[in-house]
């Protein structure tokens, strides 16, 4: 016995039969134990017969097109079948295997763990997403609340906020049913709120990043780049839901937007420049953290960079000069 | 404070307005005397304008008075500044009773006093004579000055002495000093100057220049030959600079007095021409506590149609509450940090953009968030602008943060008072 396997241009199996009695005959007739529908293969194309030696071979039937190798393309007039072999027919690709052929074992399941999987299929996922951004919301309302805070209020305004994503939501799950005849709502649901999440959380680690360091502009730019492409991540995440086109264009898709969308507010950025002019560039963000947690300095060493300071501001003032004479004559 | 700068152009007769108000002038003594010194001296006070040099159109306006043998005027600096900064551009005229221009030039000038004096081409018929002595609060004196475009008019208004909380003496005149008057004489009922009509807070209160410094400004003229500086700005910039060394180093030596604020001891008024207030701020809610304390000097000096210096300026806030969690009372925190003195006006033609060092420094034992931020003037080399700013950290539901502002100062300069500045704040709990 061996199975016989038509094979796609990828080398995948397209179906598998099992050759029990022999002669076993291959071709395009309907009186043949496997038809191929591909008009290079005759109607009786080649067969599988046992051998005086009791073992299997694949004979040419006398074919217009023939057999050949899968590997070398050589036209052969037949082929012993081992454990493992691969024949060319007209266009079409076979594989014939005897039962005892050794299957390679078992690769873990990495991709689809329990929480992925609740994450898109789940319907608690659809509740439990939701009010963790609810959570966040309200959080974030109550740290900035430095007057009395209202609970009823923010709760209102993030009803808002999450039915705004629920419509969001709802438009990925009407285009998913148009396109895959699925809707999928849950699966863009737990992404949507996620991306959510992950937003107010770089939020938060950009407070803190102004605490800490001193660069007004690289954190700026730190802090769009992040955002857009979190927001990237999130259309990125939709269309694999949809399972729209490969893995490779998707990608591409996403970072060709991520580069236009990104470019477009660095333009932005750099146009509307901030008028350090008239506004002070430091982060006046402050945080409750222990200062002996902080790199502290002396106030000698602090006022040490005054010098460092000056030069900067000179040789702007030259530039600027510079500029100006340069604008004056033409 | 407002300066009386200029407005639009109105055509009229000067004199015949004049006279008018003289006559509208009730009987007594006030008519007596403003008749008498506008009769004797109609012709030294004229009105100052600057005219663009192409079309002649007028830009500013302004009044000037007769000082010397030689067609001397003295008017203020303000309204002829454009003659120091853009002299390719406008000329400066004085106006004859026909309303006919004949061409002044700038010979000198004291920005710091607002003061300047222009050469006209002939001496005029009569000048003033500068008043030598003291004055008692309560005297008449009479400001005259074109307000408005309107024509020549008379102020009568009160000496009320010199202006506290301010370096740069000047007089507080109880009268209206309307737009147009500037650069014009106030006089005694016998005719002698003392003072030269500057700015106006609204109100019936006025500031005058006191003659003195017009004196000394006219011995100097007089001195450097009637020529101005080869190079008016450099001039301008030097007169600046040793303002500023002046003016720091009073501060620098005087003993500064002390605020306590909650547990905060604070650096209050840095000298004596200081002045400072304070408040308490309590929200509806009582969530925090804000005790507000700032001092200002009001040391203003105009230096062009665009901009005004010479401030330094202290604001300290200590915030505190009992009720707020620490993550809301530092969001309040962060927000008071950032609204104080943030901001200072400037534009780009002016000023190089701001330089910042932020960093935690550890004085008496607390550690501040502290930036050090500085531009510099484009056109008066080695004077900047300086904002020093700190913030208390560690302490979960108190702060305490200050800005001080140093306006056109030097950065040895500006090092030295931010350095002191500091040091004096103190935990005292």
């Amino acid at each position: 016995m061996i199975f016989v396997e038509i094979l796609d241009r990828r080398g995948r199996v397209r179906s598998r039969t099992r050759a029990r009695s022999f002669p076993f005959k291959i071709g395009r007739g309907y009186d043949c134990d496997l038809i191929l529908d591909d008009p290079s293969v005759c109607p009786l194309h080649a067969v599988v017969e046992r051998t005086d030696a009791g073992g299997l071979i694949l004979r040419d039937a006398g074919s217009q097109n023939g057999l050949a190798h899968a590997d070398s393309g050589q036209r052969v007039a037949s082929i012993a079948v081992e454990g493992d072999t691969s024949v060319q027919l007209g266009r079409t690709a076979l594989r014939l295997r005897r039962p005892d052929f050794r299957v390679p074992a078992a690769i873990p399941i990495a991709a689809r763990t329990s929480l992925t999987h609740w994450m898109l299929d789940h319907w608690s996922a659809a509740v439990v997403f939701p009010l963790l951004y609810m959570g966040v919301l309200l959080l974030d309302a109550y740290r900035q609340a430095t007057g009395e805070f209202d609970p009823v209020g923010a709760a209102a305004e993030g009803a808002w906020v999450l039915l705004a994503l629920g419509g969001w939501v709802g438009a990925w799950a009407l285009f998913n049913r148009l396109l895959r005849h699925r809707t999928r709502f849950i699966a863009h649901l737990s992404l949507t709120f996620a991306v959510a999440i992950l937003l107010s959380v770089l939020e938060w680690t950009f407070f803190w990043l102004r605490f800490l360091l001193e660069p007004i502009e690289p954190l700026q730019i730190a802090d769009l780049f992040s955002t857009t492409a979190t927001l990237g991540l999130l259309l990125f995440g939709h269309l694999t839901i949809m399972s729209v086109a490969g893995r490779s264009l998707r990608l591409g898709i996403v970072g060709a937007g991520f580069a236009i969308v990104f470019g477009l507010q660095l333009l932005d950025h750099f146009d509307s420049e901030y008028d350090w002019v008239v506004t002070l560039p430091y982060w006046s963000r402050l945080q409750p953290l222990d200062p002996s947690w902080l790199p502290v300095e002396s106030p000698d060493a602090f006022f040490a960079r005054i010098p460092r300071i000056q030069q900067e501001l000179d040789e702007l003032a030259q530039a600027i000069e510079a500029e100006k004479a340069e604008e004056t004559t033409p | 404070m407002n300066w009386s700068i200029p407005q639009a152009p109105y055509r009229s007769g000067i004199r015949r307005i004049a006279r008018a108000l003289v006559l509208l002038a009730t009987t007594g003594a006030f008519a007596a005397d403003t008749e008498k010194i506008f009769e004797k001296h109609e012709d030294a006070i004229v009105q100052i304008r600057i005219v663009e040099s192409g079309s002649g159109a007028k830009r500013t306006i302004g009044t000037g008075f007769a000082v010397g043998e030689t067609g001397e005027l003295a008017t203020n600096f303000h309204v002829i500044s454009d003659l120091v900064w853009e002299p390719d551009k406008y000329r400066g005229e004085w106006v004859d009773g026909d309303g006919d221009g004949h061409p002044v030039r700038l010979v000198g000038f004291d920005i710091v006093r607002d003061i300047a004096v222009v050469r006209a081409e002939a001496p005029f018929d009569s000048t003033f004579r500068l008043h030598d002595g003291a004055l008692r609060k309560g005297q008449r004196v009479y400001a005259v000055g074109n307000p408005y475009d309107l024509g020549m008019s008379i102020v009568e208004g009160l000496y009320n002495g010199r202006l506290e909380h301010s370096r740069y003496e000047r007089i507080h005149f109880t009268g209206s000093l309307n737009p147009g008057m500037s650069g014009g004489p106030a006089l005694l009922a016998n005719g002698e100057v003392v003072g030269v009509n500057v700015s106006t807070a609204g109100n019936q209160v006025s500031f005058l220049v006191p003659v003195d410094d017009l004196r000394r400004l006219i011995q100097r003229v007089h001195k450097d030959g009637y020529a101005l500086p080869e190079d008016p700005k450099q001039e301008l910039a030097d007169q600046l600079w040793r303002h500023q060394e002046d003016y720091f180093g009073e501060i620098l030596a005087s003993p500064a007095e002390a605020v306590q604020l909650g547990p905060y001891s604070a650096p209050s008024k840095l000298a004596p021409f200081f002045n400072c207030w304070g408040d308490v701020s309590e929200p509806d809610e009582g969530l925090h506590r804000a005790l507000v304390h700032q001092c200002t000097t009001e040391d203003w000096i105009f230096v062009s149609n665009d901009h005004s210096l010479g401030v330094a300026w202290l604001a300290h806030r200590q915030i505190e509450s009992e009720t707020l969690s620490k993550m809301r009372f530092y969001e309040l925190y962060t927000g008071f940090f950032e609204s104080n003195s943030s901001y200072l006006s400037g534009s780009k033609e002016l000023f190089t953009p701001f330089r910042c060092r932020t960093r935690f420094v550890d004085s008496n034992a607390m550690v501040f968030k502290t930036a050090f931020c500085a531009r510099r003037y484009l056109e008066l080399p080695g004077l900047y602008d300086v904002v020093f700013k700190a913030a208390h950290l560690g302490e979960p539901r108190k702060g305490f943060e200050t800005a001080l502002v140093l306006t056109a100062v030097s950065l040895p300069n500006a090092e030295k008072m931010a350095r002191r500045y500091f040091s004096a704040i103190e935990w005292t709990e």
